[in-house]
């Protein structure tokens, strides 16, 4: 049991510890909690010192339980197993970064407090183990219970219509993880040959295994004969249709704006993000790890879709009058371009894709930070019925800027040295589309300038009666994600490292 | 030379814990005339003793080398693993009447009835001959029809037992029916040499052969509850008295899944490549008309029924595969079959335990009657969410390693359909499960928070209602309300069953290596 299983397993533990308290107040709940939080942090970060220049990933593997029987008389080890590689170090971070700042940002006297840290906690826990998992049960069990704890945070917690936006939340979300176990389970057995053409041929030694990385070592060298590509194609089918769902994206979309429109602050910060990272990451992990082959025949699809994302993402959020819905279809744009990255397949576009993900994260998480900073004190996310704040509170109106400022791609920001990365690799493989998607970052100028001015410049639209300027628990988040974004802005080599490794392992196997 | 074989055949060995339950019953039986009224607790605890003897005996020969006596009774993995399994489930039910018959009036028949049907339900796990495997489970059936209308003055358990003895008698005719066909073209009644002729007779007369397997399969429907059979479950769960309906669920389902397993195995697993995906359409029929038609349910016990018909088709698709699977993998097969019913056995005890507390507390079965359980007592609570998170397929859960195990079986037979139905369904399933634990953690209308006031207050004035309702109509069945106390039995039969699906849950390996170690055939 080594690091990467306490960085999943503290806030674990912290959300049993906060179910088992006896009545308290609101404080001792939230100590708790954000202890749990800031022990995954600390671990994330000596996980990067451990990681280091060698790369060295990091394993730690438990072993569960055995299913006797399951292959020509062998054992199908169920393991937990927890695996920190240069794909994982960065995005498990953010993740624990996030788990820590939503805690933070969890308004004093929380109603039922209780549960919402629990709830919280289960979400943190389970979104950690999400990124950090090695073999596909652990990360399959981790992302049902991410579904289960955000679907009880959106069920209890937040605006009027709530509980229809848990369902459909529940319901889509569901729907994908068909997809997904069907995909996983389906590589599991390709890979060790089940579904060869003329009968069971054993190509995995000791038998089927979960485990990622020897999956990821087999599954692309497997001849025609062992894993014959019509089964390949099934499973990419079933990865595609599950990452559509799983991030939101357009025509599958229709549940992130009405959860984040109905969520509270920091169950949006998680929501957006991390939790709609985790389709990218699977297209990455599962898509581009095991089948490279179809992710080239797919590629214009993917190419395609992604720019129609980012179109229809942008259109969409110029035409919200609510900042949430507003940036949820923001980070369907966003998500758009990452689809593209993948499907040019090549360094750059790979990179820039993994470079979006954790941009688009950050920056998605300091948006709700800040709206929901500026709501509590006017009352409302509605566009319209905002205006002159920066008169009123010229600290918080600064920060919207400049997270609307990164969130298009301003240079020095993370915004722009992802998409830069995404477009250059773009460019390389679908030209054609890589153009079309550029109106893509003239619109997100558009939304996100267009109403930034509305908010916050012309006169004031309500008074300014006892509004403070942010608070310390806000200004701890924004003053956090904003450094973060100039950080990687200014010196993007520190998650180019981790991910560079993973962008050269996957191009070894299908460049 | 005389063979002396037929006077030292191992009888003890093969029949040891069928003897012992026979024998309990007849004593139990005996003492009920003989005793008063009030020793109803007595005979329980009588029972449970000789129960728990014949579990000790079953568990002694739990590894013993597979031995024939008679050509009739056997000893061999699957009659030692489900004989187990019985008698344990057994005990969770005497405890279970252990309680009920404090506040409520039993028949006295109740409990020599209950052992009898023991002794068919293990009959139908030892025996290896037609005839004594069909009595088996007429003697289980008879007692379990009785059983559910014995409260004969309550009109919903006379209707149940009435609905159950309509269906179940025509189960077991159509069952016969089946069997003749065999017996006809074979001249054999023994499973053995109708299995070794399986082959030739498959050759010669295939259509009677498939006629025989749709016909017993659908008798044997009947009895699992499998959709479109299941129509009597709902009315006989809920009619009964609790402990009857987690006997129904429990105990009767895994009698006649372990006779269905037999009778299958040996009859047609010449054929199995055949005839065995038939079971996969009705795995999947049951899966998904059983866990919709649950959806809309309030009263928790339907709701149950519901659920375990839903369960059962889980359990049948390991069944489907067994045509599909080379041989060196069908100990997988049985294993998963074993560990699912071991999980569903301890959560739907359970299940039903905190359900027959709740609605005793509150005066109804809709499924309101939860709203604010968490608040009122807390560990009640979480015990109820234990065992709907395992029948759910939550991880840590028994129900959750029950299901993976049924679903990678199911992927490595190329089973992927119903694989991908199971586990679609499961997600089906997790609304009106999580409906129950919206409604345990849910606040009561009185102090609820300002934005569920309206919606509480409605449920609870609807509760309200159905209190008067039900109370009036069962009025003369319920007993004056008892005092709080004295629940120690039932509360320590939940929270044995709430540590078996943990432990389940998270060491498997307790029983996954116990039935690895199992010789199957």
């Amino acid at each position: 049991m080594g690091l990467p299983f306490w960085l999943a397993v503290s806030p674990l533990i912290a959300a049993v510890v906060v179910l088992a308290l006896p009545r308290r107040a609101w404080r001792a709940y939230r100590a708790v909690a954000l202890a749990g939080d800031a022990v995954a942090l600390a671990l994330a970060v000596a996980a990067w010192i451990q990681f280091g220049a060698a790369a060295n990933p990091i394993h730690t593997a438990l072993h569960w339980f055995t299913l006797p029987g399951m292959w020509l008389g062998g054992n199908l080890s169920i393991d937990l197993t927890f695996t920190l590689d240069g794909l994982s170090l960065p995005l498990v971070t953010l993740a624990a970064l996030l788990g820590l700042l939503a805690a933070v940002m969890v308004p004093r006297g929380q109603p039922r407090c209780k549960e919402y840290f629990f709830w919280q906690s289960l979400l943190v826990a389970a979104v950690n183990a999400v990124f950090a998992a090695g073999d596909a049960f652990t990360f399959f069990a981790a992302v049902e219970l991410a579904l289960f704890a955000s679907f009880f945070l959106l069920y209890l917690f937040g605006g009027a219509r709530r509980r229809e936006a848990a369902f459909k939340f529940l319901i889509y979300r569901g729907l994908s993880s068909v997809f997904l176990l069907a995909a996983l389970a389906g590589i599991l057995y390709a890979a060790a040959g089940a579904f060869a053409p003329g009968g069971v041929q054993p190509a995995m030694p000791g038998g089927p295994t979960f485990d990622i990385a020897r999956l990821a070592a087999q599954m692309p060298h497997l001849a025609a004969s062992v894993c014959p590509p019509s089964v390949r194609w099934w499973l990419f089918v079933a990865i595609v249709i599950a990452v559509f769902i799983e991030e939101a994206l357009v025509p599958l979309h229709s549940w992130l704006p009405l959860a984040n429109e109905q969520a509270d602050t920091p169950t949006n910060m998680l929501l957006g993000g991390v939790l709609t990272k985790t389709g990218a990451y699977i297209l990455l992990r599962f898509g581009a790890g095991m089948l490279p082959d179809q992710v080239h025949g797919f590629g214009l699809f993917l190419a395609v879709m992604g720019v129609i994302n980012l179109l229809y993402g942008a259109f969409a959020a110029w035409a919200q009058k609510d900042w949430r819905r507003l940036i949820a279809y923001g980070s369907i744009s966003h998500m758009g371009l990452v689809l593209l990255g993948i499907a040019a397949f090549n360094a750059a576009g790979l990179q820039g894709a993994m470079f979006m993900m954790v941009s688009s994260g950050i920056l998605t998480a300091l948006l709700f930070a800040v709206t929901g900073a500026l709501a509590e004190r006017t009352g409302t996310f509605a566009i319209p019925r905002l205006g002159g704040l920066a008169k009123a509170m010229p600290n918080l109106s600064g920060f919207l800027l400049f997270a609307a400022l990164g969130s298009l791609g301003l240079p020095l920001t993370s915004g722009f040295i992802s998409e830069i990365q995404t477009f250059i690799g773009g460019f390389t493989a679908y030209p054609a589309a890589s153009f079309v998607a550029l109106l893509g970052v003239i619109l997100s100028a558009v939304y996100l300038l267009y109403a930034i001015q509305r908010t916050t410049f012309g006169p004031l639209v309500q008074a300014a009666d006892g509004w403070a300027d942010a608070r310390p628990r806000e200004w701890v988040a924004i003053v956090v994600l904003t450094g973060l974004v100039l950080l990687i802005g200014v010196w993007p080599q520190l998650i180019g490292h981790p991910f560079g490794f993973t962008v050269r392992t996957l191009l070894g196997i299908g460049g | 030379m005389i063979n002396f074989d037929m006077l030292h055949q191992h009888y003890f060995l093969t029949m040891g814990p069928l003897l012992v339950v026979t024998a309990t019953a007849f004593v139990v039986m005996i003492l009920e005339f003989l005793l008063r009224r009030r020793a109803q607790a007595w005979l329980t605890g009588i029972a449970m003793l000789g129960v728990a003897v014949a579990l000790a005996v079953a568990i002694a020969h739990f590894y013993a080398q597979p031995q024939l006596t008679l050509n009739t009774m056997v000893i061999d993995a699957i009659g030692s693993v489900f004989s187990v399994l019985i008698l344990i489930t057994t005990l969770l039910i005497l405890w279970f009447t252990l309680d009920y018959s404090r506040r409520h009036h039993v028949a006295g028949e109740h409990t020599y009835l209950l052992l009898f049907a023991v002794v068919g339900a293990l009959a139908m796990a030892t025996a290896i001959d037609l005839i004594t495997l069909y009595v088996g489970l007429e003697l289980l059936s008879v007692a379990s029809y009785v059983l559910v209308a014995v409260r004969t003055r309550s009109a919903r358990s006379v209707e149940g037992g009435l609905k159950y003895l309509l269906m179940g008698s025509i189960g077991s005719a159509v069952l016969l029916y089946g069997m003749t066909f065999i017996y006809g073209i074979s001249g054999y009644t023994n499973l053995v040499q109708i299995g070794m002729d399986a082959t030739s007779l498959w050759a010669s007369y295939p259509a009677v052969v498939a006629l025989s397997f749709v016909l017993m399969l659908a008798g044997m429907g009947v009895k699992l509850a499998l959709v479109p059979f299941h129509m009597w479950a709902p009315d006989a769960y809920d009619g009964a008295p609790s402990p009857v309906s987690a006997f129904l669920a429990t105990l009767a389902k895994t009698a006649a899944f372990v006779m269905l397993l037999r009778v299958m195995l040996f009859l047609f697993n010449a054929v199995a490549s055949n005839l065995f995906s038939w079971f996969g359409v009705l795995a999947a029929v049951t899966m998904i008309v059983g866990n919709l038609i649950a959806l809309p349910q309030r009263n928790m016990k339907r709701l149950l029924a519901f659920s375990s018909v839903a369960q059962a088709g889980y359990v049948m698709v390991p069944f489907a595969l067994f045509g599909a699977t080379p041989y060196t993998d069908w100990y997988a097969l049985f294993d998963s079959i074993a560990f699912y019913l071991f999980a569903y056995t301890f959560m739907t005890v359970g299940a039903f335990a905190v359900v027959e507390i709740v609605s005793r507390e509150r005066g109804t079965v809709d499924a309101d009657a939860l709203i604010g359980l968490y608040r009122r007592s807390p560990w009640l609570a979480a015990a109820l969410s234990v065992f709907v998170l395992s029948l759910a397929g939550m991880p840590l859960t028994a129900g959750f390693v029950g299901k993976v195990y049924i679903f990678t079986t199911a992927i490595h037979a190329r089973g992927v359909w119903l694989a991908v139905i199971l586990f679609a369904t499961s997600v089906v399933s997790f609304y009106y499960y999580l409906g129950w634990l919206r409604r345990v953690f849910q606040r009561p209308a009185a102090e609820g928070a300002p934005a569920d006031a309206g919606e509480g207050a409605a449920a609870q004035a609807a509760g309200a209602a159905a209190v008067q309702v039900v109370g009036a109509a069962a009025a003369p069945d319920v007993a004056p309300a008892p005092a709080p106390a004295r629940q120690a039995a039932i509360h320590s039969l939940i929270a044995v069953c709430a540590l078996a699906t943990l432990v389940l849950g998270i060491v498997p390996a307790s029983l996954l290596h116990p039935l690895a170690l199992q010789r199957w055939f």
